[in-house]
């Protein structure tokens, strides 16, 4: 590995050959600004289109400026980074990036949050010196996701995600010059694409050209409905970010004072996903191991792998991308639909009212599940399961306009009887945290022992594919784990061409998992935050004292009470589902 | 010059690909300086601009056509800065080609009334009785350049 000597702003810098100026700069706490550039380290995910300019820096011996984040250092070169040329192109850049641009920043959902508005602030923009015509598209919205291209700056960002990340391909750059703008084919709509509404491009987006749907507004007329009794479940990854959105470092846990919010906000009922989640590693680890069953029996009409099917994003995807392999999944919906299901059921009963008296809300981490509760088979006599889905950031703006110091909250607990979980519920928040939580059920289950060790190191990490055999004490099972729709591809392909090894496969769309989704606190970049976010979900999993789903009091009642056992009919008729060819 | 260096921005701003940030937004914004400027629009610190915005495109974008496109305004600029002046600072241009900046004047002395512009003129502009001298009211003429080309007495000036 060849390194080389160089000068960045007269400090000497030793770097590898291949460094850009920018990571060289880097290296010796150099920031040079950037725009359109993006590194999730540890992802293996790079957006540099060098498209933005802003980077530029001055280097001895070339004519012109040259762009920081794609320009390789080489040995003996002199880098200036903060020349009044450059620095007088970088902000001439940005006046004209601005002066196409329309000024809604005290209206826009980004505001306090937008990396163009924070460039502005950090290069002291006080006046656009040239202003003229402004580009101008149509709005887009989709169930989930909204596009407003008047406030894109073509940074390619979503572009990266969608096409070489997620391997979707509904975003590319069309048109040319001035008129250049994002879009899918045939200047569709996000609605007619095939868009799975996993997010990631929101979740990347340095402008408000891409955000959610936003919901509060319908939530809190729900609250203030004196007919109505509203529930929210708390998916378990937002706990472990919703602290972000309040100053608190990533990873802090902040499930007590997220509860404690919800009361004040007025919720009836405070429940957690993580319940069903639990309920779904019942019916899972069932059909798991009904499969397993009838593979060793060798019959040879049983599907495997058996692929999780709690995220939304990924469901949408298999529909359009391989719906020759429909049965392959699991039949068993995602635990924010088992939760809606059971609530305006069994829980609608006991409490004496009406299923369209009750309104479920959840708060999500993910944009694909604003899309998942309005499909047409998660409801009945037109009446939904879910009525909406919260995003993490949603969640936060409520809790800060209606003035709640969410710092300062005691810790409370969830209501019973849908508040109750174990371990195993909470781990789903991260990439090998289903298939962890299925494990440890379906062995004590198959086996009829009791697990020695509850943690399964080798199921757990953030590389994108990973592999694993668990021993199920003399039968060895092969599991798969895939996050990022790109990885889950690779495993398909390998399934739909007979060469697949695995029997059971997790896959989450995005990167890290769900606490990764296009509905967390945005992380800018910064992959460290994913990281963090990890380690406290296994944190609260190593909390708990119950850490087997089919440990779950509640859960156990819940069978007893009203659905008898995993996989009978009537939990087929509530907890499970099929899916849909939608290619056309 | 001033139209010149406009025309060729007019193809830049089409064939840009749109990819960098200065080049497409740059080009466009300093096309549209330059129509100001040649529909008799222009202020006098739209040089200077077009100096500035100018240079930073050339210096940073990502390709040759950035790189080259900004090179006839900045050396119009360079070599023909009197015809910039007398556009911005004296709404005239010399080169006679920016239609906004042409006003068609009748001479006076020259004049004979003989009718001819009045009697060709398009739109009615031209007012005057036979053997008086002729007025062609600014606001309603539309610059076309038949009462020019009739009149045998040299009597309208293109100024």
């Amino acid at each position: 590995m060849e390194m080389i000597n160089l000068n960045i702003d007269n400090k000497p810098v030793v770097v590898l050959k291949g460094t850009t100026i920018l990571e060289a700069a880097k290296s010796i706490g150099i920031h040079i600004p950037t725009l359109c550039y993006m590194k999730l380290d540890d992802l293996n995910i790079e957006n540099k289109p060098g498209g933005c300019r802003i980077c530029v820096v001055e280097v001895k011996g070339r004519r012109n400026l040259a762009p920081a984040c794609c320009t390789e250092a080489t040995d003996g070169m002199e880098v200036s980074t903060h020349t009044i040329r450059a620095v007088n192109a970088r902000r001439t850049v940005l006046e004209l990036i601005l002066s196409d641009h329309p000024s809604d920043c005290l209206v826009c959902a980004k505001s306090g949050n937008c990396d163009l508005q924070n460039m502005a602030h950090r290069l002291g923009i006080r006046e656009i010196h040239y202003k003229g015509e402004q580009s101008t598209y149509r709005e887009d919205t989709s169930p989930a996701i909204i596009r407003e291209l008047n406030k894109c700056i073509l940074c390619r960002r979503c572009e990266m995600m969608c096409n070489d990340v997620q391997t979707v391909g509904v975003l590319s750059a069309i048109n040319r010059g001035f008129n250049s703008v994002v879009s899918p084919a045939f200047e569709m709509n996000l609605d007619h694409s095939v868009c799975t509404y996993c997010g990631q491009c929101v979740a990347v987006c340095p402008t408000g050209a891409l955000t959610e749907v936003d919901q509060t507004g319908a939530v809190v007329r729900a609250l203030y409905d004196p007919t109505k009794t509203v529930i929210v479940q708390t998916a378990p990854a937002v706990r472990a970010a919703l602290g972000e959105e309040f100053d608190m470092d990533a990873g802090t846990l902040v499930t007590g004072k997220m509860v404690a919010a919800l009361r004040r906000l007025g919720f009836d009922y405070i429940f957690d996903t993580d319940f069903s989640a639990d309920l779904t590693i019942m019916e899972e680890g069932t059909e798991l191991l009904n499969r397993l069953k009838r593979h060793i029996e060798g019959d040879p009409t049983v599907k495997l792998p058996i692929l999780t099917s709690c995220c939304p994003a990924w469901v949408k995807f298999f529909e359009h991308y391989f719906p020759d392999m429909k049965e392959i999944p699991s039949t068993a919906r995602s635990p924010q639909q088992m939760f809606g299901s059971v609530a305006k059921t069994y829980f609608a009963e006991k409490l004496g009212i009406k299923r369209e008296d009750m309104v479920v809300v959840s708060i999500m981490p993910c944009l694909a599940k604003k899309y998942e509760c309005g499909r047409d088979e998660f409801s009945v006599n037109g009446n939904p399961d879910v009525d909406y889905a919260l995003t993490t950031r949603e969640l936060a703006a409520l809790i800060k306009v209606s003035n709640i110091k969410f710092n300062s909250l005691p810790s409370e607990e969830f209501d019973k009887p849908m508040g109750e979980s174990t371990g195993a519920g909470v781990i789903f928040g991260t990439t090998g945290g289903v298939i962890e939580a299925a494990v440890r059920t379906a062995y004590e289950l198959y086996t009829g022992k009791e697990l020695p060790k509850v943690e399964f190191e080798e199921l757990r990490g953030m590389e994108g594919l990973r592999k694993a055999t668990i021993d199920f004490n003399g039968l060895p099972i092969n599991i798969g784990i895939a996050h990022g729709l790109g990885n889950a591809r690779k495993l398909l392909e390998e399934i739909r061409s007979g060469n697949s090894w695995f029997h059971a496969i997790e896959i989450m769309s995005c990167p890290g998992g769900c606490i990764g989704g296009g509905g967390q606190p945005y992380h800018h970049g910064n992959a460290q935050i994913l990281q963090k976010r990890q380690v406290a979900i296994y944190r609260e999993d190593s909390n708990k004292t119950l850490r087997k789903s089919h440990q779950n009091p509640d859960i156990i009642k819940l069978y007893e009470e009203f659905l008898g056992k995993p996989m009978s009919h009537k939990a087929h008729q509530l907890l499970h589902t099929v899916y849909f060819d939608r290619t056309k | 010059m001033v139209a010149i260096a406009k025309f060729y921005l007019e193809f830049t701003v089409e064939e840009s690909c749109g990819k960098c940030a200065p080049c497409r937004i740059g080009n466009k914004r300093l096309f549209e300086i330059l129509e100001k400027i040649t529909e008799g629009k222009g202020e006098a610190v739209d040089m200077e601009r077009l100096s500035i915005l100018g240079n930073v495109i050339k210096d940073t974008s990502l390709c040759g056509l950035g790189q080259t496109s900004p090179n006839p305004v900045l050396s119009s600029l360079k070599y023909f800065k009197n015809e910039y002046h007398a556009h911005v600072k004296e709404g005239r241009c010399p080169a006679g080609q920016c239609k906004a900046l042409l006003r068609y004047v009748v001479v006076d002395d020259k004049c004979t009334g003989c009718t001819l512009c009045f009697r060709n003129c398009p739109v009615g502009a031209i007012s005057g009785e036979k053997r008086e001298v002729h007025f062609i009211d600014q606001s309603l003429c539309i610059k076309c350049g038949v009462c020019y080309e009739k009149c045998k007495f040299d009597a309208i000036l293109l100024t």
